[in-house]
């Protein structure tokens, strides 16, 4: 299996398993991981991203087999261009991740077209993670609404020939995103936060096909069993389960 | 085995929910405590429902047990804002129902409120379980809606009846605490998400014997919700009492009563 969607770090409003590296991957072996796509947890708070990029580049040097590392841009930072260029060029940057609603930029202003251009530029798959919990339950302090579907649609319609994964929206987060841009042949969604309503994987396969939908844990933050239970118990076909839970996400990765 | 404190009948655009969530029930091995917040002709699920609309939800949960004595506990819905009429209606599905059964209470009313009280004592004679609904929201409470605070009010004043804790409060955080020394309260883990440390949370504050597995279902999905208790680091007897167990020992209460059994 290959986890599409997962981090690396701590959070602040609360103690997790499975947030130092050691413990990460020992859960991914227990689940049966063999890859997963890592952004530092950190970098959703850090202003400066390249710091946390730096940190992660080094975690993952260490693991490269098991880990593919999804590097955080906020074009709203003065220098993201640099440090972007740093990311490509002493990381090895392929795989780009956005947090549009905690960075705190549209994906259609000024910002949000640029760092676009700039991964259709350097041929990026781009994550846009839609939320990471539950809005009810954030801190009174730090309450981020999801980014909105119309917004991601938009950007999906926009850079056709840029690869997106959207990552932790929920179920009718993800029908209000596919219903806005379908058939993109360019979007892709995993499924950790999906938890529902029953059936619901199996819903999502056959409104967008087995082909857009990949499993994601959005570890630490989730208990990764709900996307791999999930997927293990959906009446699917043999052949659709082998594609979200590694098939998809080789071909979007470009993976061995 | 497992015992799932929380699911509901679905009207509305998914109309096979129930049947898709009675077949995986089967493959799972899972006993299902059913409620009805929609009358099953009716198009919606009224925050206050009238007293026809009680009628009309308990009647669907009643066919279903019926229909399906193997697989479903029902959970009779009240309004506490009807007072006698609340009071009539439990009597009477109590009288008619001759296997185990339990209460629901959503958000008509905040469970604080001294209309609970005639229900209540009910619940203590007929050694009902109440699967009363929390929620503690940061984005703000619906205004019958209760809270994790409100629900320990009322288990502190009815230390007689056993509670299900609906959502552990929602933000289970603050379920934990509000929970904790209570000796009547099971903590149900249905309809919020996956979260990394959920079970451990509760289980630390309340220990797994104070822990009941529910899931909202269908809106959310059994599989979801079980791998809460899955993925939770805690030993494999803490998981079964969580599953299994502690519910069992609650409706085994009635059996000895009504001679009713699971």
């Amino acid at each position: 299996m290959i986890d599409a969607n997962a981090y690396l770090g701590n959070w602040p409003f609360r103690k997790l398993n499975y947030s130092t590296h050691f413990a990460f991957l020992e859960k991914m072996d227990a689940l049966g991981i063999e890859k997963s796509v890592v952004s530092p947890l950190e970098n959703v708070f850090y202003k400066d991203q390249l710091a946390g990029n730096r940190q992660l580049h080094t975690e993952v040097n260490h693991h490269p087999d098991q880990l593919l590392p999804a590097y955080t841009i906020n074009p709203t930072f003065p220098g993201w261009e640099e440090d972007l260029a740093i990311c490509v060029e002493e990381f090895g940057m392929r795989v780009m991740r956005l947090h549009p609603n905690y960075h705190q930029f549209e994906l259609d202003s000024a910002a949000g077209t640029a760092v676009l251009e700039a991964a259709h530029a350097h041929d990026f798959v781009v994550i846009i993670a839609t939320g990471l919990e539950d809005t009810r339950h954030h801190h009174p302090l730090v309450k981020v609404p999801d980014v909105p579907a119309e917004q991601v649609a938009a950007a999906v319609s926009a850079y056709a020939d840029v690869q997106f994964l959207v990552a932790a929206a929920n179920f009718s987060g993800i029908n209000a995103i596919w219903s806005q841009c379908a058939p993109a042949q360019n979007l892709h969604f995993e499924i950790s936060r999906v938890q529902g309503p029953v059936g619901d994987i199996e819903k999502l396969c056959a409104t967008m096909g087995a082909e857009r939908v990949l499993l994601g844990t959005n570890l630490p933050l989730h208990v990764p069993e709900a996307a791999t239970l999930a997927v293990e118990h959906a009446k699917i076909t043999a052949d659709e389960r082998r594609m979200i839970v590694k098939g998809n996400a080789v071909r979007l990765f470009g993976l061995e | 085995m497992i015992i799932d404190v929380h699911v509901h009948t679905r009207l509305g655009p998914d109309p096979h929910g129930f049947a898709y969530l009675l077949d995986q029930a089967a493959e799972l091995d899972v006993t299902l405590c059913v409620n009805s917040l929609s009358p099953k002709d009716g198009t919606g699920m009224p925050q206050s429902p009238s007293e026809d609309e009680i009628r009309g939800c308990n009647d669907w949960t009643a066919e279903l047990a019926v229909a399906h004595p193997e697989r479903i506990i029902p959970m009779w819905y009240l309004n506490p804002a009807h007072e006698d009429f609340a009071c009539r209606e439990l009597e009477e599905r109590v009288a008619a129902h001759a296997g185990l059964q339990g209460v629901k209470l959503w958000v008509a009313v905040r469970c604080n409120d001294p209309r609970l009280d005639p229900i209540m004592r009910l619940c203590a004679k007929y050694k009902l379980p109440v699967l009363q609904h929390t929620w503690f929201k940061i984005t703000g409470n619906l205004p019958g809606e209760s809270t994790p605070m409100d629900l320990r009010e009322l288990a502190l004043r009815h230390p007689d009846v056993s509670f299900f804790w609906g959502h552990c409060g929602g933000d289970y955080e603050y379920g934990a605490k509000c929970a904790r020394g209570l000796p009547n309260v099971y903590m149900d883990l249905g309809g919020g998400e996956a979260m990394n440390g959920y079970v451990e949370i509760l289980a630390e504050h309340e220990s797994a014997d104070h822990i009941v597995f529910g899931s909202d279902a269908p809106g959310r999905s059994l599989v979801s919700q079980l791998a809460k208790v899955y993925g939770a680091d805690l030993s494999d007897e803490e998981k079964e009492k969580i599953l299994y167990g502690n519910a069992r020992a609650l409706f085994a209460r009635q059996e000895r009563t009504h001679g009713a059994a699971l």
